[in-house]
């Protein structure tokens, strides 16, 4: 870090988007080069099938291409700058990262945006990650053979199983509690949804509902601070 | 062994995969070094600093443990290290599993663990299943800043509807995560287990904040998030215990 950018929040932020695309565009690079390094060893023995390689490309793009434009326009805005770069590169954002950061931006009281919620959000992104990285590593190693047999057997599955719910209901509940007037009709609208058309069908278009609903939403919400039936913006 | 079991437990397969991920670690740390310094510089205090930095790889433990399983159960079939890698970078568990099977019915298999799955599929996977995450991190590179900028100027010139976008969004987030685990136990009774994780974990993090702010002890205020999802997946396996 250069003596500039300890001055002013604008070069910070400047400088921490130029760092974030040179590490992302290099650790694209490094993932493109397990499979070119695999190839290169390998596929004189191997006959790459190229038609069906590009078969299972376009419809993983069909399936995940909106996926991707979706998750990164609803998440980045909670993960800060800095979080957003780690976290596209990470993974597990909906059930890591965004709970990271968002847990932390509240247990300290900051405010989203901020130089201080910028701070807050990549320290626990990056310590999340790390924590993943070390377990999978371990996991790799001998903890997985160890662990899952444990884990999954008919003791302990229920709970573990389970870990998602209880994750998305301890973070959500304190905000659905602070915001009753916003959070009560958004939660009936998500479950109606989901009544109405059945789960199967919302899991197929889960990301399409998704946009869908979190745009409604808005809209709605700015509606009813219009017209006078929510005074307050909304509470951390 | 199948044939393809060679290249994935290689050690050349080790070495690049290897590389990819402690670059990644490292770069987690780098941010990490300059958001602590730059949070010293606008005068945070260490404290808090610290204890985001504990309490975020405190909880990040038990989320980690299901990912945990999807591991050991695709490196079972796709050897140890492809899955290590995809898990620790990028991927999700909820990725990984399907993107290798949708790659697999490609070549006209019904799974990646079909009796038919070769060395040829297998690079093939490789390629298709790298290909394709890199959607998101070529979105941040090419759209972050832009993003970025204009979330910042929304939130100056018009702070409310930036809060209620901010805020609001989340909201809206939070409640349709929730819907599913709500409403799936209708169609599918053993799945009241979700929503009693849900509502026990919720109940609990309300419980944390309300002892926080009664003793005034920080660490209760802390503990609300990975304390209720604990208590949440306790809630989950005591419901079970009656049905």
């Amino acid at each position: 870090m250069n003596k500039k950018e300890n001055t002013t929040p604008d070069t910070y932020t400047n400088t921490t988007h130029k760092i974030g695309k040179i590490t992302n565009t290099i650790a694209i690079l490094l993932l493109l080069m397990v499979p070119a390094v695999i190839t290169l060893v390998y596929g004189k023995d191997v006959k790459i099938q190229f038609s069906n390689t590009i078969s299972a490309i376009i419809t993983l793009t069909a399936i995940y291409g909106v996926v991707s434009l979706v998750e990164v326009v609803s998440f980045s805005p909670f993960l800060g700058s800095a979080g957003t770069y780690l976290s596209f590169i990470t993974g597990n954002i909906m059930n890591m990262k965004l709970p990271a950061a968002t847990n932390a931006l509240r247990v300290n009281n900051i405010e989203r945006g901020t130089d201080e919620g910028e701070v807050i959000t990549t320290l626990a992104i990056g310590a999340s990650s790390i924590v993943t990285t070390v377990i999978l590593f371990l996991g790799m190693l001998f903890l997985g053979q160890l662990l899952v047999p444990i884990i999954t057997g008919p003791a302990l599955a229920p709970a573990f199983n389970n870990v998602t719910p209880a994750l998305t209901g301890a973070l959500a509940m304190p905000y659905f509690m602070k915001n009753k007037k916003l959070s009560i009709p958004t939660v009936f609208a998500g479950c109606l949804l989901y009544l109405l058309l059945g789960y199967s069908f919302m899991s197929a278009h889960y990301s399409y509902f998704m946009l869908g609903f979190i745009v409604i939403s808005f809209l709605c919400y700015l509606l009813l601070y219009k017209v006078g039936y929510v005074k307050e913006e909304p509470k951390r | 062994m199948k044939d393809y079991l060679s290249i994935a437990n290689s050690p050349t397969m080790f070495l690049v995969c290897g590389i990819v991920i402690l670059y990644v670690l490292c770069q987690s740390i780098f941010f990490m070094y300059r958001a602590y310094k730059r949070g010293k510089e606008i005068g945070m205090s260490a404290k808090v600093m610290k204890s985001t930095i504990t309490g975020s790889a405190l909880f990040s433990i038990v989320p980690s443990i299901p990912i945990l399983i999807i591991l050991v159960m695709l490196m079972s079939v796709l050897g140890n290290y492809f899955p290590w890698l995809r898990l620790s970078v990028i991927g999700s568990s909820s990725y990984e599993n399907v993107a290798a099977n949708i790659a697999a019915r490609s070549f006209g298999l019904l799974s990646y663990t079909d009796s038919g799955y070769n060395s040829s599929i297998f690079i093939s996977t490789m390629w298709a299943m790298s290909i394709c995450i890199l959607y998101e991190p070529l979105l941040v590179i090419f759209g972050q800043k832009s993003l970025d900028k204009g979330m910042t100027k929304l939130r100056k010139n018009k702070p409310v509807i930036y809060n209620l976008l901010i805020d609001g969004v989340f909201i809206a987030m939070m409640g349709w995560f929730c819907a599913p685990y709500m409403t799936y136990w209708t169609e599918k009774p053993e799945q009241i287990l979700s929503l009693a994780a849900l509502i026990t974990a919720g109940i609990a993090a309300l419980l944390f904040n309300w002892l926080a702010k009664k003793t005034g002890k920080h660490f209760l205020m802390e503990m609300s998030f990975p304390g209720g999802m604990l208590i949440g997946m306790l809630g989950s396996y005591i419901v079970n215990l009656f049905l």
